[in-house]
């Protein structure tokens, strides 16, 4: 190349392959380096004359880069009326013209994000493992579980436990052992869930088994028995007003507010999903009617 | 003309465009169409997909006038006209074979500077087309940053917004443009050091 002399290079190059040339190209260009970086290059720079002809030459690759001329421009690229009416577009595609933003690639994915979220919410909302806590409010529901405390005899040797001995179990201050099951069931009995609801078949006969062992365990069964009761409605005694309050909430009221927050969870599910789906559709318009040569 | 004043013509040129003057526009192309021509034919390496580039470019700044809130229509512009230079290269998925098929012509020469010698002209004639070839040797992306670097001086960071990259990748790829050119070139170079 015409520019580009100068002196030839000793022929060993062993210590050169260690030098990054990288590095040498980067010195060249003037990058700012950190000293611990750049004082090195420098040095190769001055003792390495394979560096010192690499520097050389990338600074008249460079500039021969630079002068590289052009065959020169064919056509003139002026926009005629005719181009500029077509590239106007009709009112259609100039309003979808104005609906494309440059973010609305990230914005598609929030946009699924969110409708996913609410379809999410809404399966959740309707597939609830107490199969919907209203449904227990209709007699359908209730209707085999009147059944069940029909058929159980140990139903109204529940029943009867309470009468007898919720009175002594209530001065009973430290819970039995053996009372842990009872427990745990009355804890159940104080929900509204269905399955909770045909368990007390089993709650009366816990109660049962809690004649058998006296003690704080007896009040626990009948507060499961006394639950029982309230669901059975007027087939069954009522349940006494004080043993009703230390069974907890009432579980009808309970029922209702699950529900109230089922039906909260499924509408914003709802909302949510449209809301996502609407934000999609505007991105995706956006997307089509977006020019792919824009920055 | 400095770039402030540049810029402020241009503002209002687009803004006389965007009324709906299309003269306004066209005052436009013709200010740039010599400058986006000679760098995106240096980029693509085919005269014929750089008419192309340059004409999608121009119809595309056209219909998104309204989308240009930059201070810098050239850099808009050079902005467009590479990511469409990319576009057809990457559409039509091949090199050029023949590339400047003018520099296979004997006949067509460049405008040699005056008082330069017959010998410096064939030197340089020699030089063109190693540089061409070499030139084609490098990847796309890296022959953009150079090109933009080298010839049309954008710094760095003006680099990597039009191309849409890092600052460190823009860097990376003129020195690693460069280290292969050089390599590249090394046949040509090897003579002039002995």
């Amino acid at each position: 190349m015409s520019d580009m002399s100068r002196p030839a290079l000793p022929p060993s190059a062993s210590a050169h392959d260690q030098h990054d040339p990288l590095l040498v190209a980067q010195v060249v260009a003037g990058d700012p380096l950190d000293p611990a970086t750049a004082d090195p290059v420098r040095t190769w720079l001055r003792t390495c004359p394979h560096c010192a002809a690499l520097a050389a030459d990338l600074a008249r690759v460079s500039a021969a880069v630079a002068r590289e001329p052009v065959p020169p421009r064919r056509r003139d690229f002026r926009l005629s009326p005719e181009d500029a009416e077509r590239l106007r577009g009709n009112a259609v595609t100039r309003r979808l013209r104005r609906l494309s933003w440059p973010r609305s690639r990230a914005f598609a994915p929030a946009a699924a994000g969110v409708m996913s979220i609410g379809l999410v919410f809404v399966v959740v909302g309707y597939a609830w493992p107490d199969g919907g806590a209203g449904s227990i409010e209709t007699q359908s529901d209730l209707a085999p579980l009147t059944q069940t405390m029909e058929v159980a005899p140990a139903n109204s040797a529940a029943v009867d436990s309470f009468d007898s001995e919720a009175m002594d179990a209530s001065v009973m201050s430290e819970p039995a052992p053996a009372d842990r099951a009872a427990s745990g069931l009355a804890q159940k009995a104080s929900g509204v869930e269905a399955d909770e609801v045909t368990s007390d078949t089993a709650g009366a006969e816990e109660a049962s088994r809690a004649e058998q062992a006296p003690g704080a365990g007896a009040l626990e069964a009948n507060r499961s028995a006394g639950v029982a009761e309230q669901i059975v409605g007027s087939e069954a005694v009522p349940a006494e007003p004080e043993l009703t309050s230390l069974a907890g909430s009432s579980p009808m009221t309970e029922s209702g507010t699950e529900a109230e927050w089922q039906r909260w969870l499924v509408l914003a599910g709802v909302l949510l999903a449209a809301g996502g789906g609407a934000l999609l559709l505007l991105a995706w318009l956006s997307r089509r009617s977006r020019d792919p040569l824009l920055p | 003309m400095d770039r402030s004043a540049q810029n402020a013509r241009d503002q209002l040129l687009v803004d006389q465009a965007r009324a709906g003057r299309l003269e306004a526009f066209n005052e436009l192309v013709v200010a740039y169409q010599d400058y986006l021509y000679s760098m995106t034919v240096r980029v693509v390496r085919d005269p014929d997909v750089a008419e192309e580039a340059v004409q999608e470019a121009f119809f595309s700044a056209y219909r998104n006038l309204d989308r240009f809130s930059g201070s810098s229509f050239r850099a808009w512009l050079t902005r467009i006209s590479v990511n469409a230079a990319h576009d057809i290269l990457r559409k039509r998925k091949r090199r050029p074979a023949e590339p400047y098929p003018e520099w296979e012509n004997e006949a067509w020469q460049p405008p040699a500077p005056p008082r330069e010698e017959p010998e410096a002209v064939s030197m340089a004639s020699f030089e063109r087309a190693a540089i061409a070839r070499c030139m084609e040797g490098i990847t796309t992306e890296q022959r953009t940053a150079i090109v933009l670097y080298d010839v049309e001086g954008y710094d760095y960071a003006e680099i990597a917004a039009i191309t849409g990259v890092s600052n460190g990748t823009v860097k990376s790829r003129i020195h690693r443009g460069r280290l292969a050119l050089r390599e590249c070139l090394a046949p040509e170079l090897e003579p002039d050091r002995g």
